[in-house]
């Protein structure tokens, strides 16, 4: 054999083996975490790790410390509940390494192991396809180790990671549609994963590219109905079988989320040149900022390989893909856009950074450049001339890895980076906190109110950090209270009253905290219990019916998941091994079902009643009629949008900050983009307050029809000269094409000819020498 | 590719070299995980110095209470954002200047926002309910 067939065949060998792939994978991993490892003592001080690494330490230290499971967060915003936060991990793997680790150390750790795990995915996910091990080994670095999951390490965003178990979810997927039960299993562990580690949008991202791995396989299929048809029930099964297993979380965060909605508007766009430098530019931090460029790196040579393999029959599919995926990736830039159109979806609306996309795009380069790795390694076995393409293979292959993890080297060098603090032992209290260095204040035995979370957490207004205690009485001659023990998930209080009382914990309520004696209640979103006259021994614990029930359905899912394994070897045809015993399988299915239902009659629990919409400024959105001290007005619009009234103010000094109230009605359906455009002109001087969501709280899409809609907004006056102002305003389509929703009809004059209202003018006054700048 | 099949014994010697460099790598990221040290704390504050440094954020809190107000004018969460993120800024400062921990710099801020308590505080010892911004792109 000759020498270049001798290490071809080597090489190919040795991709073929689960434990070389792994070994190769964990050099290569290693080498794009090295300066990360150097780092691995210190904590990253990047805002949103500050807060989204402390549910780690918060987890691990619930466990360890008190012995608990982390249902309860105290340290976070006032107290959250864990499993029913989008973005927490407390029953994580990355958890479980934490109590090994420690909650500093465990990051860069749990990374490795995702990195090979996602690794190890795209592989399996490229070789259902491709004929050989070797192009699908030296190309899974190109989605794993993308400068997606250097920026994610770089920005804490440690949820990011899920985005490792996207391969196996796809891997999995086409099982199914095989008829494997392994595949049902395979699907519904890494979606659960995902869940589980605070990553609820990747899902979102995750289901359209099930869809289209969906469409992928029909394709494949297409001439033979039966076999598709066949897939349906399969499938069906693992939709079933992975809602119920990621049941425990999945419940939860969904009555979350249903009353603390995420909104998020705008008109995010990526040019095609901007797109070429995410892909391609490798990442730089300047002044502890990670650049855009490179957000999605995947290397020069990932490019080459994917350019020799995509002319081949087999890689039309991921080529399109890729190509579909880009244009995803382009959001508002073009006037075809698909990323505006999944908006319209349920659950697609809460996603921006259309850029994103791309780390999909990037495993389907992979499977080109694997193709691309393949057809190098084949050419080169032909004969003495083709002997050269095996250089150009290595060289491919190197200029794929190296920069790959130099750009990751790269990343993790410019974090900026803190020592991690020390444990200081006291009584638990709440502080003012700061959501900036989050991860300190569990150390120092205090909670943060103080809040930097990605939706709206249900908070107490009341929330206090300056309290001489937790527990106390309202009326705080009542009688005394002494904490007798406090654990996060639950408080015992001797309670000595002279009259009837309320007590109340300075935590954020939940309908899953409970009370020994009396009914919790809320207190103004603080947890609270009516008591009567006399002593008693209270016990305040939280015992949330979504968890319990959660848990519960994942448990019986796993145990019919373990049932369909077992099944498969005996049959292993999914449905045909169901069929053996109908009425048993049908029972066995039905399980987590029968579990979900018995928990929910078991354990009663009043409902989460939802968020109240509020302007940014705290003033209640929806009201039932124009308030009396409002100046009524009439204008109509070309969509079906009433405004009824106006607040401005009369005068204003320079320096000051003033507000401006608009009231509103829909009657009819309106357009998402629809938002408020203000302009308030002065003596040289424009200042504008543009907004496509009312008070941050709701688009007028969303206006309750019969209600009106009461937006409140400011504007400061810093650098405004003196002299008269007029303030104008209007609808347009603020994430549309930026054109103005004409206007039908205003009364008193106040129609201006370019489609805006006039809604008044107010008086700049020069501010006293004496006040405050 | 594969015309030329190898050796059972290829095979698995190539197997467990694969087993040895896979521990070795987890042994090694495991190890240096654990046994990297920690950058250096400082040293800890003593009770003097966080009456100090308490009295200085209570004296800066008005101005950047003000910046955060005309910068995000209206928006409750964002100015009580803004102002935090001023509060951290001139923590790490306070810390680096006078070679202390950050967090006993945080627990001066906490010591002096409890010393308030029960008066009439001047600065608000809570933090507003979160409400993300809608836009920031």
């Amino acid at each position: 054999m000759k020498m270049t067939d001798r290490l071809v065949m080597i090489a190919g060998t040795s991709m073929a083996s689960l434990w070389m792939r792994l070994g190769l994978f964990g050099l290569l991993a290693i080498a794009a975490l090295w300066v990360a490892l150097e780092h691995a003592g210190a904590m990253n001080a990047f805002r949103d790790s500050q807060f989204l690494l402390a549910y780690d330490r918060h987890a691990a230290s619930i466990m360890a410390r008190f012995w608990q499971l982390p249902w309860w967060d105290p340290y976070s915003y006032g107290g959250i509940y864990a499993l029913g936060s989008p973005q927490a991990h407390h029953f994580s793997p990355s958890v479980l390494l934490a109590l090994i680790f420690g909650p500093i150390r465990v990051h860069v750790v749990f990374v490795f192991l995702m990195s090979v795990l996602g690794m190890e995915g795209v592989f399996r996910y490229i070789r259902l396809r491709s004929e050989h091990d070797l192009g699908a080994a030296v190309a899974a670095p190109i989605f794993s180790l993308s400068g997606f999951f250097a920026g994610a390490y770089f920005l804490g965003w440690t949820q990011f990671f899920a985005v490792q178990a996207l391969p196996w979810c796809l891997f999995g997927l086409n099982l199914v549609t095989r008829r494997d039960a392994r595949g049902v299993v395979i699907f519904a562990v890494s979606i659960t994963l995902m869940l589980a580690m605070g990553s609820p949008y990747t899902i979102v991202m995750t289901a359209l590219a099930c869809a289209l791995e969906c469409l992928r396989i029909a394709a494949e299929h297409a001439t033979r109905s039966r076999e598709l048809t066949g897939m349906l029930l399969p499938l069906l099964i693992t939709a079933l079988l992975t809602l119920g297993l990621a049941a425990y979380r999945l419940w939860p965060a969904i009555e979350t989320l249903a009353v603390a909605p995420r909104i998020m508007a705008g008109a995010p766009a990526n040019s095609l040149s901007r797109i070429a430098k995410i892909l391609l530019s490798p990442h730089v931090v300047t002044a502890g900022k990670l650049s855009m460029e490179g957000s999605t790196f995947i290397s020069i040579g990932a490019v080459v390989l994917a350019a020799v393999g995509v002319f081949r029959v087999r890689s039309i599919a991921p080529f399109l893909l890729t190509l579909f995926l880009v244009w995803m990736a382009t959001g508002y830039e073009f006037a075809i856009a698909p990323f505006v159109w999944v908006r319209q979806l349920p659950f697609f609306d809460t996603l921006r950074y259309p850029e994103r996309y791309l780390v999909f795009a990037a495993l389907f380069i992979a499977e080109l450049a694997a193709s691309g790795v393949d057809r190098l390694a084949s050419l080169s076995m032909r004969g003495p001339r083709w002997q050269p393409l095996l250089l150009v293979l290595i060289l491919g292959i190197a200029a794929t890895w190296v920069p790959l993890a130099l750009n990751y080297q790269v990343a993790t060098r410019g974090m900026s980076l803190w020592s991690p603090p020390e444990r200081i032992e006291r009584e638990f209290a709440q502080a003012r906190g700061n959501r900036w260095a989050l991860g300190y204040y569990e150390a120092m035995s205090r909670g943060s109110i103080s809040c930097g979370e990605a939706y709206m957490v249900p908070m107490s207004p009341d929330l206090r950090g300056d309290l001489p205690a937790e527990e106390f009485l309202l009326d705080a001659s009542a009688g005394t209270v002494t904490r007798r023990k406090w654990t996060p998930n639950r408080i015992e209080l001797d309670v000595a009253l002279n009259k009837d009382a309320t007590l109340v914990v300075n935590q954020n309520w939940h309908p899953g905290w409970r009370s020994s004696t009396g009914l919790v209640r809320s207190e103004n979103g603080r947890i609270a219990v009516d008591l009567p006259v006399g002593t008693h021994q209270l016990s305040l614990y939280f015992l949330p019916r979504s968890g319990v029930g959660g848990i519960a359905i994942s448990i019986a899912s796993i145990g019919v998941l373990a049932f369909l394994l077992l099944r498969r070897r005996q049959d292993p045809d999914l449905i045909a091994g169901l069929r053996r015993t109908p009425w048993i399988s049908l029972a066995i299915l039905a399980a987590p079902l029968l579990t979900g239902l018995l928990v929910g009659c078991l354990i009663s629990e009043p409902p989460m009643p939802p968020a109240t919409p509020r302007n940014s400024n705290g003033s209640e959105l929806i009201l039932d009629k124009l308030p009396e001290n409002v100046t009524p007005l009439s204008a109509h619009f070309e969509v079906p949008v009433e405004w009824i009234g106006v607040t401005l103010p009369e005068s204003a000094k320079v320096g000051s900050v003033v507000d401006f109230e608009i009231y509103m009605r829909r009657t009819g359906p309106v357009n998402r983009n629809v938002g408020i455009f203000v302009h308030i002109l002065g003596p040289n001087k424009l200042l504008m307050a543009d907004h496509e969501v009312i008070g941050n709280s709701l688009f007028i899409k969303d206006i309750p029809p019969g209600s009106v809609a009461r937006d409140a907004f400011s504007i400061s006056l810093t650098n405004a000269p003196p002299g008269k102002y007029r303030v104008l305003a209007g609808l347009w389509r603020a994430s549309g094409d930026g054109s103005r929703v004409h206007l039908k009809s205003a009364d008193d004059n106040r129609a201006q000819p370019d489609h805006r209202l006039l809604l008044g003018t107010f008086t700049v006054m020069d501010r006293d020498p004496e006040s405050e700048p | 590719m594969h015309n030329n099949a190898p050796s059972p014994l290829m095979t698995r010697w190539i197997s467990r070299i694969g087993i040895a460099i896979s521990i070795a790598c987890l042994a090694f990221v495991g190890v240096r995980a654990l046994t990297v040290p920690s950058p250096p704390a400082g040293r800890p504050a003593t009770p003097e110095e966080r009456a100090e440094i308490a009295k200085e954020f209570a004296r800066l809190e008005p101005v950047w209470r003000n910046n955060a107000k005309h910068k995000f004018p209206g928006d409750h969460w964002s100015q009580d954002d803004d102002f935090h993120c001023q509060e951290m800024i001139h923590a790490r400062r306070v810390a680096a200047n006078r070679n202390i921990r950050l967090s006993d710099v945080f627990m001066a801020i906490d010591e002096g926002l409890r010393q308030e308590y029960p008066g009439k505080p001047f600065r608000r010892p809570s933090a507003r309910p979160c409400k993300p911004r809608a836009f920031y792109d």
